[in-house]
C-alpha cells in the first residue's frame, strides 16, 4: 500500500517556548488508513495534525527540525494552497471555521481559491455535499444547520478539493450522540472510497469501533501505534495514558479476558465463554415503582407549567414543563441540541423570566438575587475574568454578603476549595492560562465559593478527557452528599448512567420522561425520540441477564461474584429510595 | 437569548444582497467621506434617509428593524443631549436650565448647566452623521458575505494581514456581543451586578473583567479561522483572488458617485478659500449660495 505521509525525525517548538511540543516524531501514514490519534489534553495531537498540511511550520512561527513529506513532497517546500489538495484539515468547532453565509458558498471556497472554472466548481460542490449528506441543504443559510450538520459542512468544505488525506481535530467533541454517529458514518464511507482519515479525538469509545489504526501520544511523543484490533489485547496502554476505554473493553479488561471487538455483543460472547453467569431472577430486577422524591419532604426546585420562547413568532422553547428536584439529588438533563435543556437551566438560575408558569427554588421565585443557585456555563472559560485563581474563586464571596461569611471562615473556605479542587499550587496563576481541565475546576470552585444550594452545570464534560470527567464526578457527588441539588445537562449517556439518580429526557421543549437511569435506558422508544444511545454497560448487563446495572464495576463485580459462588444479591442494583 | 444570528449577513435575493460587495464597500467609503465633508443638515438627513431606503430594499426581518431603530434612537438622543449641554461655541442660546448657577457647589463650579439651542442643532448634525454611518455599516454587514468582503479587500491589493484583521473583526462582532453578555451573566450568577452603578471606576473594572475572557476567546477563534482559511488555500501566498466580474452598470454607478464626491471636495475647497478671504470667484456666486444650503 502506498505511503501517503512520512514524518522523519520531526521536532517542533512553538515560538516563545523552551520545551518542544513534538519530540523526534517518526511516523508514516498509509493510503486508506483510518487513524485515531489520541492522548491526554496538551500531548501534541493537534500540533501533529497541523504539520500534515504545512500550517506548521509555514504559518505557526516556532522552529521545526526534520521533515514532513506528503505524497513525496516536503510540506515546507510548497505553499499551503497546494498541500490543501492533498491534505484537508477540519477543526474542532465548526462555528470558528465557517466563513461564508451559505452551504454552497462555504463548500466552493477552497475550489474558488484554486482558481477552478465555475462548471467544475459546481460539479465538485455537488459531489462533496452528496458525500456528507447535505445535498438537500445546498442553498441553505449556515444558521439553518444543526451542530452536526455544521460539522459535516466543515468536512465538505475541505472534501471538495478531493484531498487524499482528511485530518480532523476533535470533530465530534461538540456533537450529540446522533450527530457524532452520523459524522462517523460519513467518515467511514469516505474511507471506504479510498480517502485516508486521521481523527484526533477524546471520545475514543465512539471512534475506536470505526478506525483501523490507533496512535497514542503522550508529552509530544508517539508512545503506541498499531492496528485497532491490537488495542483489544492491550487495553492497559489506554489505562496507563489516561484514555477512555469503550465500556465493553473496560469490562473485559477488568475480568482479565480479551474481547474480539468493541461491541457489547462481542464482549458478552467472550464473557459467556469464560465465565458462568447466573442470570438474576425477575423479582430481583430493579424496582419499577415511581421513586422521584418519594423519601424527601421539601423540594429544592419546583418548575410548574413553564412556557417560554425567545420569539413570539417561533414555537416556544419550553412548552409546559413540570419538574421537581430534592436536596441531595443528582439529575441529568438529556436530549438533542435545541431540546430546551439550557433554557430550563437558565430558568432555574433565574436568568430568564417565564412566559407562563413559575420556577421556585427552595420556595422562593427563581432569581439571581437569592444567591441560592450556582451555574457553570457551557463555555466555562467565559466565567474566568479575574487575573489569579485566588481572586477568581473568592470573587463571589465579595458579592454574596448575605450568604457568605466574609471573615476568617471565608478564608478557610477558600483554602478548603483550593485544596479540594487540587488548585492550591495554581493560586497565583492566570486562570485562562491553565489547562482545559484546570480551567473547568476553577469555574466550578468559583461557583461553589458562593455556597449555592443548587448547582447547575451546562454540558460540563464537553471536550474534557476522562480524567477530568472523573474529577468532576467526584466534586458533584461531594456537593450532593452535603445536601445540595445538582442538575447537569449532558449528551454523555455513560456519565449520566454513572452519576445521576434521575434522568430527565427532553424533546422539543417538553419532558418526555423523568425517571431513574435504569428505567430511562430501557425505554428504546424514548431513547429514539431523544436521539440517545444506550450505554454499552446497560446493554451488556441486559444481554447477560443481570438486570439494569449502570456501572462497569457493578457488572464486573457481579460476574466475578457469580463465579466464586458467594451471595450475588449484594452486587445487584437496588436503589435506596 | 443572545440573538447571535441577528448580527450576521442574511442570504436573501434582494437588490441589496445582489449588489457586488465591491460596490457596497466603495459606497460605504464615499458616504464616510461625505459624512465628514457635508455640513448641511438637510443633505445629511437626505443621505441618512437614503441609507434607510437601502434597508427597506434589503427586506429585513422585524428584529433587525427593531435593532436598527433602537441603535439610531439611542445614538441621536445621546449625541444631541451631550452636544446641547457641552456646546462650547458662540453664540449659544439657553433653552432650558438644568442646574442654575446658584445651585450649591456644582452650580458654582460649572457656572450653571443649560440646554443650548445651537448645541441641539449641532448635535443633530453630528447625530445624522453618525446615524448615517451606523445605518450604512449595518446595511453592508447584513447584506454582504464576510468572505466577499475579504476578497474585495484583497482584490484592491490591501495587505493580507490588514484585510484579514478587518474582516475577522466583522465576522466576530456577533460572537463578541454574545460572549460579553455571557460573561456578564456569569458575573450576575456570582452575585455581582455589572450594570448596577455607572461610576467611572466601576465601568473600568467591569470593562476589564468582561473583555479579558472575551479577548482571550476572540484571539483563539481568530487563529482557528485564519488556519482554516489558509488550509483551504486562501492566504498571502495565493496566486489569484477569485472574484466574479464586477458588473459594468455598477462600475458606472461607482464612477458617477466618485465624480460627485470629487465635485463636492472641489466646491468645498472653493468655499473654504472664499470663507477665509483668500479667493472669491464672482462667477461662482450661485454656487456659494448652493453650498450654504446643501453642503
Amino acid at each position: 500500500m502506498k505511503t501517503i505521509v512520512t514524518i522523519k525525525n520531526m521536532t517542533f517548538t512553538y515560538a516563545g517556548r523552551q520545551i518542544p511540543t513534538l519530540k523526534d516524531i517518526n511516523y508514516t501514514i498509509q493510503q486508506g488508513d483510518f487513524i485515531l490519534l489520541t492522548g491526554t489534553t496538551g500531548c501534541g495531537k493537534s500540533t501533529l495534525l497541523k504539520t500534515l498540511n504545512g500550517l506548521i511550520p509555514q504559518e505557526s512561527g516556532g522552529t521545526m527540525q526534520g521533515t514532513v513529506y506528503v505524497d513525496g513532497v516536503a510540506t515546507h517546500q510548497i505553499n499551503i494552497a497546494d498541500v490543501s489538495r492533498l491534505v484537508g484539515l477540519v477543526f474542532q468547532n465548526p462555528e470558528d471555521q465557517i466563513f461564508s453565509a451559505t452551504v454552497e458558498d462555504e463548500t466552493a471556497f477552497v475550489l474558488e481559491n484554486m482558481g477552478l472554472p465555475e462548471t467544475e466548481i459546481r460539479q465538485a460542490v455537488s459531489e462533496a455535499l452528496d458525500k456528507v449528506g447535505l445535498a438537500d441543504k445546498r442553498t441553505a443559510s449556515i444558521h439553518a444547520l444543526s451542530g452536526g450538520q455544521k460539522q459535516r459542512l466543515a468536512v465538505a468544505a475541505v472534501l471538495a478539493a478531493k484531498p487524499e488525506v482528511l485530518a480532523l481535530d476533535e470533530p465530534i467533541s461538540q456533537l450529540d450522540p446522533v450527530g457524532a454517529e452520523s459524522l462517523l458514518q460519513v467518515l467511514t464511507e469516505l474511507n471506504r472510497q479510498g480517502i485516508t482519515i486521521i481523527v484526533v479525538e477524546h471520545r475514543l469509545h465512539e471512534v475506536l469501533p470505526v478506525c483501523s489504526r490507533i496512535t497514542i501520544m503522550d508529552e509530544g511523543v508517539i508512545v503506541w501505534d498499531g492496528p485497532a484490533g491490537a488495542a483489544l489485547s492491550e487495553p492497559d496502554i489506554f489505562v496507563r495514558h489516561g484514555l477512555r476505554l469503550p465500556q465493553p473493553l473496560e469490562i473485559c479488561h477488568a475480568l482479565g479476558i480479551v474481547t474480539v471487538g468493541y461491541s457489547a455483543k462481542e464482549a458478552v460472547d467472550v464473557i459467556r465463554q469464560n465465565y458462568k453467569i447466573n442470570p438474576v431472577n425477575s423479582g430481583f430486577i430493579y424496582d419499577s415503582k415511581s421513586n422521584i422524591g418519594s423519601s424527601k419532604n421539601q423540594p429544592s426546585i419546583q418548575v410548574n407549567d413553564l412556557v417560554f420562547g425567545y420569539s413570539e413568532r417561533d414555537v416556544p422553547v419550553l412548552q409546559g414543563v413540570d419538574f421537581t428536584a430534592f436536596p441531595g439529588e443528582v439529575i441529568a438533563l438529556m436530549g438533542t441540541n435545541g431540546a430546551g435543556k439550557s433554557t430550563l437551566l437558565q430558568h432555574i438560575a433565574g436568568l430568564v423570566k417565564p412566559w407562563q408558569g413559575n420556577v421556585l427554588v427552595h420556595g422562593l421565585a427563581a432569581s439571581i438575587k437569592t444567591g441560592l443557585t450556582g451555574m457553570v456555563l457551557q463555555n466555562s472559560d467565559l466565567m474566568l475574568f479575574n487575573t489569579t485563581v485566588a481572586e477568581e474563586i473568592s470573587f463571589g464571596c465579595r458579592y454574596n454578603v448575605q450568604k457568605v461569611d466574609r471573615t476568617a471562615d471565608a478564608s478557610d473556605s477558600l483554602a478548603g476549595l483550593l485544596t479540594d479542587f487540587d488548585l492550591i499550587q495554581y493560586i497565583e496563576d492566570f486562570p485562562l492560562a491553565l489547562s482545559r481541565g484546570q480551567r473547568l475546576r476553577v469555574a466550578i470552585a468559583s461557583v461553589l465559593a458562593c455556597c449555592p444550594a443548587v448547582l447547575l452545570l451546562d454540558e460540563p464534560t464537553t471536550g474534557q478527557d476522562i480524567s477530568h470527567i472523573r474529577d468532576i464526578e467526584v466534586r458533584i457527588r461531594h456537593f450532593a452528599q452535603a445536601g445540595g441539588t445538582v442538575i447537569f445537562s449532558t449528551h454523555d449517556g455513560e456519565l449520566a448512567a454513572r452519576l445521576a439518580e434521575r434522568i430527565v429526557v427532553m424533546k422539543r421543549g417538553e419532558i418526555i420522561m423523568d425517571s431513574h437511569p435504569a428505567k430511562v435506558f430501557c425505554r428504546h422508544d424514548i431513547l429514539q425520540q431523544a436521539s440517545l444511545k444506550v450505554p454499552p454497560v446497560i446493554e451488556m448487563a441486559g444481554e447477560l441477564g443481570l438486570g439494569p446495572l449502570l456501572k462497569v464495576e457493578e457488572v464486573v463485580n457481579y460476574v466475578r461474584q457469580s463465579n466464586v459462588g458467594s451471595n450475588n444479591q449484594k452486587y445487584c442494583y437496588a436503589p435506596d429510595r | 437569548m443572545y440573538g447571535r444570528a441577528m448580527w450576521e449577513a442574511t442570504t436573501k435575493n434582494t437588490v441589496m444582497h445582489r449588489i457586488d460587495s465591491r460596490t457596497k464597500l466603495v459606497l460605504l467609503a464615499f458616504l464616510s467621506a461625505g459624512a465628514i465633508l457635508i455640513d448641511s443638515t438637510i443633505t445629511l438627513y437626505l443621505l441618512f434617509v437614503a441609507t434607510l431606503l437601502g434597508h427597506l430594499l434589503a427586506v429585513h426581518e422585524i428584529n433587525r428593524w427593531r435593532l436598527l431603530i433602537l441603535l439610531i434612537i439611542f445614538n441621536i438622543w445621546g449625541t444631541m443631549l451631550s452636544q446641547s449641554i457641552f456646546y462650547n461655541a458662540v453664540p449659544k442660546t439657553p433653552l432650558f436650565t438644568i442646574m442654575p448657577p446658584d445651585f450649591p457647589l456644582l452650580g458654582r463650579i460649572t457656572g450653571g448647566i443649560y440646554i443650548y439651542l445651537e448645541g441641539l442643532a449641532y448635535g443633530a448634525r453630528q447625530a445624522l452623521r453618525s446615524s448615517m454611518m451606523l445605518s450604512v455599516g449595518l446595511l453592508v454587514c447584513w447584506t454582504t458575505n464576510t468572505r466577499d468582503i475579504l476578497r474585495s479587500f484583497l482584490y484592491w491589493k490591501m495587505p493580507y494581514e490588514l484585510a484579514f484583521i478587518n474582516v475577522t473583526s466583522l465576522r466576530f462582532l456577533p460572537d463578541i456581543f454574545y460572549e460579553a453578555d455571557a460573561v456578564m451573566t456569569a458575573q450576575r450568577l456570582r452575585g455581582y451586578d455589572p450594570l448596577k452603578s455607572i461610576s467611572i471606576l466601576r465601568v473600568i473594572e467591569v470593562g476589564r473583567q468582561t473583555l479579558l475572557p472575551v479577548l482571550a476567546r476572540s484571539i483563539r477563534r481568530a487563529i482557528t479561522l485564519a488556519l482554516s482559511v489558509e488550509s483551504r488555500g486562501f492566504g498571502r501566498k495565493q496566486s489569484s483572488i477569485y472574484m466574479e466580474e464586477w458588473p459594468l452598470r455598477e462600475k458606472i454607478f461607482v464612477a458617477c458617485s466618485l465624480t460627485v464626491l470629487l465635485a463636492v471636495v472641489a466646491v468645498k475647497i472653493i468655499d473654504w478659500l472664499s470663507f477665509n478671504g483668500l479667493v472669491y470667484f464672482t462667477w461662482f456666486r450661485g454656487g456659494y449660495d448652493m453650498i450654504r444650503v446643501w453642503l
